[in-house]
């Protein structure tokens, strides 16, 4: 056997220099992979830092290495979100969820440029389907009921899943933001309960006053006129 | 085949790959600086001024010592060729000592083992790139030619192997410790009583600690301990023993095969492969033939030696496992994977008696993976020092060097050209050459950067992106705030046009943000 270990290694060698020069291509795209991940936390990173133009760089360079990197497309669809290019932004997010389906972040991405396109019934389903895939979604919760209890000609069933959706919103963040009582004190009015949305915008008032958030004072105490003249914000 | 031809084959490849790679692992740097300190007067020290024990290897930090005593005028590059050609020797020595063995314990595959040795790729790169690996690899063969096959005076040669273990890195006790309960174990057909192995073992250990007590002292006298501060560091960052945990470690790694989550996928694996890069079937196949070495014990129709040696096996993949789950760190892998290249060897020598053609199909196959690995990894190591570590993390080096100011501080992971070449005060994670991170980990009770950032507060930051991006998500105001980005080094567009595997590695150290401290 030892005599022919010789022969057998000259053959190896020779079929391993044989396939380094035969499988270039096929190496190359796995080459890719490595690099896209590098490039994908230098997007993020630039975009965390207030940098949508760098980080739309990197994540082009991540996605041109890893064409089916879904999360690489969300993000590159948030740096276009913050350039204010909301058409290109949403093909990013529609192709990432075509990618992955099963994503909460870029329906919640859609639905928030559906809002500023003043399409609230585009953004409501958008922010449903971003609950399937994520129950506990917190912005998708806050911004859906806040549509639900504000938006005009809207149901009562539609206040109490408002309701519903708020109280689970604030569950997820102990600390109460403002912003959530703000919808919650809606959610009620939307539903009837207007005791209760007093209740709970004078809260969110003496809250807001505590932090010396005055735009936010002056909007919950409008808001807190309405409701204890028994009108929610739907105009209703 | 003579064992000098083994020896000199072993040589030749190893420099061969040094010439074609003029590979520098980082920590050979890290090492190095202390090696320099001390020929230079300042002490065996990483940081003139602060007596801290920041390498793990005796031999690996006094023999670039002496090598650039030798080389003239001093220079680096010929002290780090002349380690190279001990190294590279040691390595070939370890080749030829498994090709004796296999032929003494009467494998028809001596030659085998032999190639399948010399062609190990982590094992060749480990032996040039500036590490101790060539000289653990040779006292560890030297010490399984000892217990299994030495005649005359084997305490003695053990004994040897031991202490040369225990200089070459302080957790050769591990190797040690294994091996001897291992041959416990299954040393009932050796015809050597237990009474006889346990004299042999004391007799070994008493020489081990003849050879090895002089430098134990003195690193105890000189450091105020014999701990290596980078032990130090590394078991603050991985945490506390347990031994049910090591228990079920042992078993996931008998029942790798099912699942695959431990050393065992690293083993024949290139360096640095958990990074990625390299084709998927790959750890599988690595994940399969150790499993099978590491397993041969249960078979009764093994000699003794090969079941002790499967045992033992196991036995350090629990080890690596526990510490390092699926990827150790590169140099750890060697050892294991010279005992399991002798029990794989050893196995195929017997398969030939009962199918010849299936014994040389596999033969083939094993040399073809071998040495088609051993190519590729070539062809990384030389992209990856041009291009990432003399092209980029040299060049970060240097330009801090350049722009910083003296007694500034720089965190970051990458200790070896960062440290070197800079000059600076270094805060690395975990702390290897810095007892303040250690310190600093321990009194926030954490091992997160942020919040060794927050209370080092170094003046420099260098973090990867995926780092940088793992502290803008955590803690955002210590980018935003506390730190302003200075510059970036970045050169993944060269990389990433080179057609080489594992760019998983070149990936990883390609880009470069620098930031420096702005708040007080």
């Amino acid at each position: 056997m030892n005599r022919l270990l010789v022969p057998f290694s000259a053959v190896a060698i020779l079929c391993v220099i044989w396939w380094r020069t035969t499988s270039g291509t096929w190496r190359l795209d796995r080459v890719a992979q490595s690099f896209a991940f590098s490039h994908f936390h230098m997007g993020h990173y630039r975009l965390a830092t207030g940098s949508p133009e760098g980080a739309e760089a990197s994540l082009r360079l991540a996605i041109q290495a890893a064409p089916k990197s879904y999360a690489a497309l969300s993000q590159l669809g948030l740096s276009l979100m913050r350039q204010g290019r909301f058409d290109e932004a949403t093909q990013c997010f529609r192709d990432s969820l075509v990618l992955e389906p099963a994503q909460a972040e870029p329906h919640v991405e859609l639905a928030n440029i559906d809002l500023q396109k003043n399409d609230s019934a585009s953004a409501i389903q958008h922010y449903r389907a971003a609950l399937q895939v994520e129950p506990n979604e917190i912005s998708a919760l806050n911004n859906l009921a806040w549509l639900l209890a504000t938006t005009p000609r809207s149901s009562k069933e539609e206040g109490n899943e408002s309701v519903k959706l708020a109280k689970n919103a604030l569950q997820q963040a102990p600390d109460e933001p403002l912003v959530l009582l703000q919808t919650l004190a809606a959610a009620y009015a939307a539903s009837g309960d207007f005791s209760n949305a007093i209740a709970t915008a004078e809260k969110a008032l003496a809250k807001a006053t505590n932090e010396a958030n005055q735009q936010l004072v002056n909007t919950l105490a409008l808001h807190l006129e309405r409701y204890r003249s028994g009108q929610d914000l739907r105009g209703n | 085949m003579p064992t000098r031809t083994v020896f000199i084959s072993a040589l030749l490849i190893a420099l061969g790959y040094a010439l074609f790679t003029d590979r520098v692992w980082e920590d050979y740097l890290i090492t190095y600086k202390s090696s320099k300190n001390l020929v230079q007067g300042h002490g065996l020290v990483f940081h003139p001024g602060e007596k801290v024990h920041t390498f793990t290897s005796p031999l690996g930090v006094l023999l670039p010592a002496a090598c650039l005593v030798i080389a003239p005028g001093g220079a680096d590059d010929v002290a780090l060729w002349v380690f190279r050609l001990l190294s590279a020797s040691a390595f070939a020595g370890a080749v030829a000592l498994m090709f004796r063995l296999g032929t003494a314990a009467g494998y028809g595959s001596a030659s085998l083992l032999a190639l399948a040795c010399m062609t190990d790729a982590k094992s060749v790169d480990f032996s040039i790139n500036g590490m101790e690996t060539g000289f653990l690899l040779f006292f560890l063969a030297y010490m399984l030619w000892s217990l299994l096959k030495s005649e005359q005076k084997s305490w003695l040669h053990l004994g040897i192997a031991w202490g040369g273990l225990m200089w070459t890195r302080p957790d050769g006790v591990i190797y040690i410790a294994v091996l001897v309960l291992s041959t416990f174990l299954f040393s009932k057909h050796s015809g050597r009583s237990p009474v006889a192995w346990f004299r042999l073992f004391l007799q070994a250990g008493a020489v081990c600690t003849v050879i090895y007590l002089p430098w134990f002292i003195t690193a105890w006298v000189y450091y105020g301990t014999p701990v290596p501060h980078t032990i130090t560091a590394k078991a603050n960052a991985v945490g506390s023993l347990d031994f049910w945990g090591v228990v079920l470690t042992w078993l996931r790694v008998q029942t790798s095969i099912l699942m695959p989550t431990t050393a065992s996928e690293a083993l024949f694996m290139p360096s640095a492969n958990f990074l990625g890069g390299w084709p998927s079937w790959l750890p599988r196949v690595s994940a399969s033939l150790s499993w099978i070495a590491a397993v041969a014990w249960v078979w009764r129709g093994f000699g003794w030696q090969m079941r002790a040696l499967s045992f033992c096996l196991g036995l350090l993949l629990t080890y690596l496992t526990y510490f390092a789950g699926q990827a150790p760190a590169s140099w750890y892998l060697p050892g294991p994977t010279l005992i399991a290249l002798f029990i794989l060897s050893g196995m195929l020598g017997q398969l030939r008696y009962v199918s010849p053609r299936l014994t040389m199909t596999l033969t083939a196959m094993l040399l073809g993976l071998g040495t088609w690995m051993l190519i590729e990894v070539a062809a990384l190591s030389k992209v990856e020092q041009k291009l990432v570590d003399e092209g980029n993390r040299k060049v970060i080096g240097e330009w801090l060097r350049d722009n910083a100011t003296p007694g500034d501080t720089m965190f970051m992971e990458c200790l070896g050209y960062l440290g070197y070449y800079s000059g600076l005060k270094t805060y690395d994670f975990p702390g290897m050459s810095s007892p303040e991170v250690v310190a600093a980990s321990r009194k926030r009770k954490t091992i997160v950067w942020d919040a060794l950032i927050q209370e080092l507060r170094p003046t420099w930051l260098v973090l990867r992106p995926i780092e940088a991006d793992r502290i803008i998500r955590s803690t955002p105001q210590i980018l935003t705030r506390d730190y302003e980005e200075i510059r970036v080094f970045d050169v993944s567009d060269q990389v990433q046009k080179l057609n080489v595997y594992g760019q998983g590695l070149l990936a990883f150290d390609s880009t470069f943000i620098i930031f420096r401290r702005v708040a007080p």
